[in-house]
């Protein structure tokens, strides 16, 4: 059963990095064509450009990761960084600093890292983000567990849809650290970056999205290489969405997010 | 936007447990700040929540225990909060009523203990210690919706603090885009070490109870604090009291330091008011982020003046409640309802002398006076501003 008014937005740009895979979607081998995936490739370095030296070194890896991923949607798609509301989604934020702080606050009396704790907030990408872009409209950073993908691409949609806006939805997420790793194991950082954008933009596919009441799996990576990834990276749960925009096919694509049921996207190349 | 009912609210915080509590405080002014405990290395005031050790979890709830599960479900059991939502799952099904909470650190103080409690020859964490269910940032809505047995879109805002002020705007938008029919918004906020040492490395931390907007205050009292609300299309309202809109904002300035010239702060207001179809003359009173930091104040007096002139009254109330962080804006919001119900305009607790370079109307003390038209402001790290306009009556 579906009663939402339905959601419709034209994808503008979609970017990725993680191992084996840099830039966009649409000429990624391993999201277009199902090509080996190699789980030992090195970790790309986040490079941002945007941001003012003296800032950039504040940042973390993580950091640096999303603010990239961002930068090369955005650039792509010839829409100005500073007119664009973003979402960003983090299960976990920034598991090596968080790892760092916990170490510090376990000795006594040792001193905190005014930097390191003013990163510590779920929102520092964002901000980063935000302060490189000269960006001064509402953006929000959000993180809902295994389905944070899901509830920031609901509410890129919602917003794009309503308010007739481009919406920038980027996720990230990374491995922890030692002992944490051991908890809450991360297959490898991914981040993933779609410029939703509506009807007047240039854009790749349309993509109309419903919740929809059912108990149907959601959708899982083509490429079967990259199920460990998209099982224990979070931000990789966008992966059967970027496949679909890389592939230029129809489709349809069921997400997992917070609530019950999925969140159905047909896509429509354009 | 169409103003949206708010059928429920409860509030915990350092000044009481519930809204009569926390309005016989803001009536009596009496602050809730005394002496940090928690870490004898800080020298600073903390708006504590009493026995918040007391309020057990159910067992079904046991994986999630810590600070912030207690504190959260505390607020949920206040003023019959459950109840409500109750019949709100009854009357649009579970899967209809989202929930978007607010909170910066969730359950950080059980991951402290725990890496205190690390084997000193493995390094392993121990055995007890669930990352998912404590510091996770999801926790504590994950918490709070196994509890309610919420079904709906999910998610926690974490954009520092203003965090639990955001929810209002995610709430607005997925109830007007038909995803739900109602949603709990708020957020939990809990004392840990993180914040108290990482704020006193920014030295951002008051020696003594925290003055906002004095000429001589010292910076933050850090709280600790939940606050829930139950939201629902205007036509479903049995409350009198309404969202009337909201703005959001961002600084694109600096990460931990407001741009002094107040432009986000001031855009956030102002797009708060076009969203509620007001004029600044239309507003009776302005809460404060009022933090008690130099910078912080000097920044939002600038943004309310441009914005209102020296007119609207205003105050910061982070002098009866510490700054929950996370929680400030839902805690606040919780104090603009209560003025709005009870016609009750808040005063600024511990101002002795207004910074002589502030031209706006700070109101010292708390007076009986009917409001219709309220305004709340929230900022946070990284520049992200958030305004919440409330209203009573048509």
């Amino acid at each position: 059963m579906v009663r939402d008014a339905g959601m419709r937005a034209y994808v503008a740009g979609a970017t990725v990095l993680s191992r084996g895979m840099a830039g966009a979607v649409e000429t990624c081998p391993i999201l277009s064509a199902a090509s080996h995936y190699d789980p030992a490739a090195p970790n790309p370095e986040g490079e941002p450009r945007l941001l003012d030296p003296r800032e950039k070194r504040r940042t973390t890896a993580t950091m640096r990761l999303a603010l990239d991923v961002a930068e090369r949607c955005v650039a792509a798609s010839g829409v100005s960084a500073s007119e664009l509301s973003a979402v960003f989604g983090s299960s976990f934020g920034d598991p090596p600093l968080l790892g760092s702080l916990l170490e510090t606050l376990a000795t006594p009396d040792a001193r905190l890292s005014p930097t390191k704790f003013h990163n510590s907030v779920h929102n520092a990408a964002l901000g980063y983000w935000t302060i490189a872009a000269g960006c001064r409209l509402g953006c929000t950073s959000i993180a809902a567990g295994d389905h944070t993908f899901g509830a920031a691409l609901l509410r890129g949609l919602v917003e794009s849809t309503l308010d007739e806006r481009p919406v920038l939805v980027v996720v990230h997420d990374a491995p922890f650290d030692p002992p944490l790793a051991a908890l809450r194991p991360v297959a490898a950082a991914f981040a993933a970056a779609v410029l939703l954008a509506p009807a007047a933009m240039k854009s790749c596919c349309r993509i109309d999205a419903t919740l929809v009441e059912t108990s149907t799996s959601p959708s899982a990576p083509q490429n079967a290489g990259l199920h460990p990834l998209w099982q224990t990276n979070p931000a990789a749960r966008s992966i059967p969405l970027l496949e679909a925009i890389a592939r230029r096919r129809a489709a349809t694509i069921d997400v997992a997010h917070s609530g019950d049921g999925i969140l159905r996207l047909e896509m429509t190349p354009s | 936007m169409k103003p949206l009912g708010i059928t429920a609210f409860s509030v915990v915080s350092a000044v009481g447990d519930g809204r009569e509590a926390t309005l016989r405080a803001l009536v009596e002014e009496r602050s809730g700040l005394r002496p940090c405990t928690l870490d004898a290395s800080v020298p600073t005031y903390v708006g504590q929540v009493d026995a918040v050790e007391d309020s057990a979890l159910p067992d079904r709830l046991a994986a999630f225990e810590g600070r912030n599960a207690r504190l959260a479900l505390r607020a949920l059991r206040a003023d019959r909060f459950e109840n409500e939502v109750a019949r709100a799952v009854g009357r649009y099904g579970s899967h209809r009523v989202g929930l978007f909470l607010g909170t910066t650190t969730a359950g950080i103080l059980e991951g402290e203990t725990a890496f205190r409690e690390r084997d000193p020859a493995s390094g392993a964490l121990p055995p007890g210690f669930s990352h998912r269910h404590t510091v996770d940032h999801f926790s504590t809505t994950d918490v709070v919706r196994s509890y309610l047995g919420l079904r709906g879109p999910a998610f926690t805002v974490s954009t520092a603090c203003s965090s639990s002020a955001k929810v209002f705007g995610d709430a607005a938008q997925l109830i007007r885009a038909n995803v739900c029919d109602a949603a709990v918004v708020g957020g939990a906020d809990s004392l840990s070490l993180l914040t108290l040492r990482g704020f006193a490395s920014l030295e951002l931390l008051s020696h003594e109870p925290c003055r906002p907007n004095d000429a001589e205050r010292a910076g933050i009292s850090i709280g600790e604090a939940a606050a829930f609300f139950l939201l629902e299309r205007d036509d479903a309202s049995r409350f009198d009291i309404r969202l009337l809109g909201y703005g959001d904002s961002c600084d694109a300035y600096h990460m931990s330091s407001p741009d002094p010239a107040g432009a986000g702060a001031a855009l956030s207001m102002r797009m708060a008011l076009r969203s509620a179809r007001l004029e600044p003359g239309d507003i009776d009173y302005l809460n404060l982020h009022g933090t008690g930091t130099l910078a912080n104040d000097a920044a939002e007096s600038t943004a309310v003046h441009d914005v209102f002139g020296d007119a609207v009254p205003c105050s910061s109330s982070k002098g009866l409640t510490g700054h929950a962080l996370g929680a400030a804006g839902a805690v606040e919001a919780a104090i603009c309802c209560l003025a709005l119900e009870h016609g009750v305009q808040p005063g600024n607790a511990n101002l002795r002398r207004k910074d002589p370079s502030f031209r706006i109307n700070v109101v010292p003390h708390s007076e009986r006076r009917p409001l219709r038209r309220v305004l709340s402001n929230s900022f946070g790290f990284g520049g992200n501003n958030c305004t919440l306009a409330f209203g009573r009556g048509a």
